[in-house]
């Protein structure tokens, strides 16, 4: 079953490219350089993803690191509920998260893997999704999510290692709580569950998020804090997953999901 | 909890997603800049604005200093930061919206996520044509909207009033941007105001078959076509023109400018404004700003520093603002550009000023 994510994106009615030095048509932009240099005491490290390059959309996440990582980690979300799920026994439900990174995802971020000078993990992605349609001892489907996931990580390392400080990864965290949040969206209306998927992909978002929030070292106390900062943010969202399955009805809402992301948005303001 | 730290940091966030792989990448451009760590400390304000200038930067920074209140800035266009602020809803961060144009303020007010101020001190300040009745928005700053002409070519006759461009001797010699722009919606559903929406269908009309070519371009672009001698005459943000001269850009000089309806109703101003936000979780915080976004300092850099007129009424016009030259406002009241914009916007479509 094909995803269809309604982006924030699709909300934003001028179409052209917004940076500092403007083309936005409603809101010409004005700010120089000197008046960033003032009030600019620390330049965040942020993942700043380059524009897309015209012409060239099949290969859209060569450069754009932050597109790139989002990604592998909504890829790595579908993968871990899935094995959850087929951990809990619910084959079917463990089948169609499977199923997702390599009909729906793969595909547009492979070309990105040789522009990176990496290898893909096609291979592992289709074990991985035989062995659960199989319905293959655990133990089987254990070993082939260890395998991708090892081999996931190794598409991700040279961005990582090369060029991810705090504030990057916080902005990873970020998109993968807003596309959690789109996904929960569709799930719960109106306190009715009205899609079991999107509510298990957006649990499995932001485990991956929370991942990389762990994953951020810590070896000063400003970090440290940070971490605790977000991670408690996190922790605020536990009630929205009160099971693996869903029931029937919610008294939760994306705007949950939302507000993380916003609130991890501003923790990262301190890098 | 994060120990509070002194120091502002400027995240520029260029955002490609599309999970289809299918359609050209949206693109949504976040500039952070933020102070204090916590989201919900007492000594916050989380402000999310649509404005994007040195001046702003400037303001906040006075503002941080006088208050030890510390400022987190989020900035990204209007209707992209008002659908943020419908999703997150309760849970969102955001205390204050600030945003350019009537017009989306009215949007933003459309989608309930304003609370009242109940600030005095901003009634008192702001004029009543210039806030919203109820104390959801406030303006902070205005601008102008003028008819600009080639100043080489001298000043057209009988060319005094908005109404005057829909004259058949204007024939082929308008330019002017299009009409999704928010600035001319907002200046249509001023005329749907006084006119009725019958009278300004048929002006809007008239203007178009006036045209020297489609629309296009946004306002500096239209500056430099008047300044050019490419049209004869267009319709621009007063700030547009005073920016040009400031940075002694020779299109800037190049135009003269009518302010129109002096005689009558008074030219058109909009504002940039800010309003409260329901779920504000440092409220008290967040009315101590937009109180000090009204007081003498900010509406100073607000004239120097971007040219915008002070929304003030004994704040002072100084430089190349006071030199563009006085004039009578429009005293319409600015949620009135709200509720007519869609009557606008449908005029438009009718008359084909697209």
């Amino acid at each position: 079953m094909f995803v269809n994510v309604r982006s924030m994106r699709d909300l934003i009615i001028p179409s052209c490219i917004l940076i500092l030095t403007a083309c936005n048509p409603d809101t010409e932009t004005v700010v120089s350089d000197a008046a960033k240099e003032s009030v600019n005491q620390q330049s965040s490290a942020a993942a700043t993803p380059a524009a897309l390059q015209t012409g060239e959309a099949e290969n859209q996440f060569a450069n754009d690191d932050l597109g790139y990582l989002t990604q592998l980690g909504l890829m790595r979300g579908h993968l871990f509920v899935g094995h959850q799920l087929y951990k809990a026994g619910h084959f079917d439900h463990a089948k169609m998260h499977m199923k997702h990174p390599e009909s729906e995802l793969y595909a547009g971020v492979a070309p990105a893997f040789n522009a990176r000078g990496v290898p893909g993990f096609s291979v592992e992605l289709s074990n991985l999704s035989q062995a659960v349609e199989n319905e293959s001892p655990l133990a089987e489907v254990d070993a082939a999510y260890t395998a991708l996931t090892a081999a996931i990580a190794a598409t991700e390392a040279p961005v990582v290692n090369a060029n991810q400080g705090p504030a990057a990864r916080l902005a990873l965290v970020v998109e993968l709580l807003r596309v959690a949040g789109e996904e929960y969206a569709i799930a719960v209306v109106d306190g009715q569950m009205q899609n079991a998927h999107e509510y298990q992909d957006a649990l499995g978002f932001t485990k991956i998020a929370r991942n990389v929030i762990e994953g951020l070292d810590g070896v000063d106390t400003q970090l440290n804090d940070t971490k605790k900062d977000a991670i408690g943010v996190l922790d605020s969202l536990a009630e929205l997953w009160p099971s693996l399955i869903p029931p029937d009805t919610l008294n939760t809402e994306a705007g949950a999901l939302y507000g993380a992301a916003a609130k991890i948005e501003i923790i990262a303001l301190a890098f | 909890m994060l120990t509070p730290r002194v120091f502002i940091s400027l995240i520029k966030v260029m955002k490609l997603m599309n999970k289809r792989f299918q359609s050209v990448a949206k693109l949504l451009s976040m500039v952070v800049i933020g102070v204090a760590s916590s989201v919900h400390a007492a000594e916050v304000v989380n402000v999310y604005s649509a404005r994007h200038y040195d001046t702003d930067l400037e303001v906040y920074k006075n503002f941080e200093t006088s208050t030890g209140i510390k400022i987190n800035l989020i900035e990204a266009a209007s209707d992209t930061l008002i659908e943020r602020i419908v999703n997150e809803g309760k849970y969102s961060p955001a205390d204050l919206l600030i945003t350019v144009d009537a017009g989306r303020l009215y949007r933003a007010e459309d989608r309930d996520i304003f609370a009242p101020a109940g600030s005095e001190l901003l009634d008192q300040r702001v004029p009543a044509h210039l806030r919203h009745p109820d104390g959801l928005w406030y303006g902070l700053s205005k601008r102008a909207r003028v008819i600009i002409y080639r100043k080489e070519d001298g000043e057209p006759e009988a060319l005094n009033t908005y109404l005057d461009l829909a004259k058949p001797e204007f024939e082929g010699q308008i330019c002017v941007r299009s009409s999704s722009n928010i600035y001319n919606i907002s200046l249509l559903a001023s005329l749907v105001s006084h006119l009725g929406e019958e009278a300004a269908e048929d002006w809007t009309k008239s203007v178009v078959a006036n045209f020297f070519r489609k629309p296009q371009g946004n306002d500096t672009a239209n500056i430099r076509a008047v300044a050019s001698g490419e049209c004869r005459v267009s319709i621009v943000n007063s700030y547009y023109i005073a920016r040009l001269i400031d940075n002694d850009d020779a299109d800037g000089s190049a135009v003269g400018i009518i302010f129109p309806n002096q005689d009558s109703t008074g030219t058109h101003v909009n504002i940039s404004g800010g309003g409260l936000l329901k779920h504000a979780p440092n409220r008290d915080n967040a009315i101590k700003l937009l109180e000090y976004l009204t007081e003498a300092d900010a509406q100073s850099l607000y004239v120097k520093g971007n040219h915008e007129y002070p929304i003030v009424g004994d704040a002072e016009v100084v430089g190349v603002l006071q030199n563009l030259g006085s004039f009578k406002e429009d005293t319409i009241n600015a949620s009135a550009l709200g509720e007519n914009q869609a009557t606008a916007v449908q005029i438009f479509d009718r008359a084909g000023w697209y």
